[in-house]
């Protein structure tokens, strides 16, 4: 927490020595969060080399003032819904065709994607609306307040805890239907 | 433990690291923001110091003093191999060679395959290259910089970003030129110091003179260049990185006819 109050405080004055050590700190969880999100490994490296450049291009240009962490991940999130819009509007389909119900058939794709030890809960969000998944991923995964998520959403706070409650009970029944199978 | 906290933990449990492709991606996007920021800092107007110097008699002398044995222990650092090569003679002329290819291999320690990247350098400031199936071409003499790619077996235009791009907007910095002064400038700071490696009497010592900047805390980080002891070219670069490396082979022998630097003599072959 102390090395990132010093990180953005080195980023805000300029100082680019600091970007190799923010991009090794926090690739692989923007990397996990985008994949999480996009289900797609390609595009999920086209997310995160898009905000890491632009981030670097931004360096002693923009004032980080809250959590480093909670900037670089608000900026996958958005630049995963630009996407997603984009895509809606390419393919006039909705939100939760872009992201398909997977089936058992899918299982091999996710376990290529994040391992076989989290295969099971990769399914199970899989399974959820978008938006629930965005919350539970965002809040448990990236540890972003709730007060947070409804800034980045647009959306009230009790709205976000809302999704977050259905998602987590889904979740849970998802998972132990699973183990019941 | 609430049952929330389980499924937190699987949370946590979730891992998909990058890809060595992305990570050089952004380790190239960085050390352009190096270089600008180094070349930014260098531009930028220095208190008066000089003028400081010149108005006292006794800082004027110290002053004098302090260039002597800069001059003087520059002397000795670059010629410590009994050379009279220094590097700031082979960046020179590196810059004044009329034309060059660059073959460079890009590889890390898990990989088993390093990517190769051509380079051609013509007389009049064009440049081709290319990477896996693509080609790219780029003329910098107008200083635009514009780069324009293609396929090379379906021969349509394609987007010129990747490594190639990034490695020729390294050495051509923001001076629009090609030097290995961009390479040197684009360093850490704690990497700078360009020192002559010592290296065993032999033939091929006597041929060629080897320099290396070394990371003072990190000394796995470290760029060596290899150059010919007479015409005082580079002939090879290794750049070496945590677990990845870049070989920069350096030839001077063949001349492209510029038709082979000519996007425009490329797209026609294929329209015929």
């Amino acid at each position: 927490m102390l090395e990132d109050r010093l990180l953005m405080w080195k980023y805000n004055h300029g100082n680019v020595d600091v970007l190799q050590r923010i991009y090794v700190k926090y690739k692989d969880d923007l990397m996990t969060l985008a994949t999480a999100f996009l289900y797609d490994r390609g595009s999920a490296e086209d997310v995160v080399h898009d905000v890491f450049v632009t981030f670097i291009r931004s360096c002693g240009k923009q004032r980080l003032t809250r959590s480093l962490k909670g900037y670089l991940v608000t900026c996958v999130a958005n630049d995963v819904r630009n996407k997603n819009k984009a895509r809606q509007r390419h393919a006039s389909a909705s939100l939760e065709q872009v992201s398909p119900i997977a089936s058992d058939s899918n299982r091999p794709d996710i376990s290529a994607v994040f391992g076989k030890r989290s295969q099971r809960l990769a399914w199970a969000l899989r399974q959820l609306p978008c938006r629930q998944r965005e919350v539970l991923l965002l809040h448990l995964y990236s540890g972003l307040k709730f007060r947070a998520i409804a800034e980045l959403e647009g959306e009230s706070i009790n709205t976000i805890q809302g999704r977050y409650r259905y998602g987590l009970n889904k979740l849970r029944s998802l998972l132990n239907s699973e183990v019941q199978k | 433990m609430r049952p929330a906290d389980n499924i937190r933990k699987s949370f946590t449990e979730l891992h998909v690291p990058t890809s060595a492709r992305l990570d050089e991606q952004i380790n190239v996007e960085i050390s352009m923001a190096l270089v600008k920021a180094r070349n930014k800092k260098s531009a930028d107007p220095l208190p008066n110091i000089w003028r400081m110097i010149v108005k006292n008699r006794t800082t004027k002398l110290a002053a004098a003093a302090v260039i002597i044995i800069t001059v003087v222990v520059g002397i000795h650092y670059l010629g410590s191999s009994g050379t009279s090569v220094a590097f700031a003679e082979v960046i020179q002329r590196f810059e004044s060679v009329p034309f060059f290819n660059l073959t460079i291999y890009v590889g890390n320690d898990t990989t088993a395959e390093a990517q190769k990247i051509e380079i051609w350098k013509s007389e009049k400031s064009q440049v081709r290259a290319h990477e896996a199936n693509k080609v790219i071409f780029i003329d910098f003499a107008d200083g635009n910089n514009v780069f324009v790619a293609f396929d090379r077996s379906t021969m349509q235009p394609v987007n010129a970003d990747g490594i190639a791009k990034a490695v020729l907007m390294w050495i051509l910095g923001t001076g629009k030129r090609f030097s290995l002064e961009n390479i040197i400038n684009s360093l850490p700071a704690e990497a700078k110091d360009i020192t002559s490696v010592k290296t065993a009497d032999n033939a091929a010592s006597r041929e060629t003179v080897v320099f290396e900047a070394r990371h003072r805390t990190r000394p796995e980080q470290l760029l060596l260049i290899w150059a010919l002891r007479e015409s005082k070219l580079p002939v090879r670069m290794h750049f070496n990185s945590h677990s990845k490396y870049s070989d920069f082979l350096f030839d001077y022998s063949q001349k492209k006819d510029s038709a082979f630097f000519d996007s425009n003599a490329f797209t026609k072959q294929r329209d015929r």
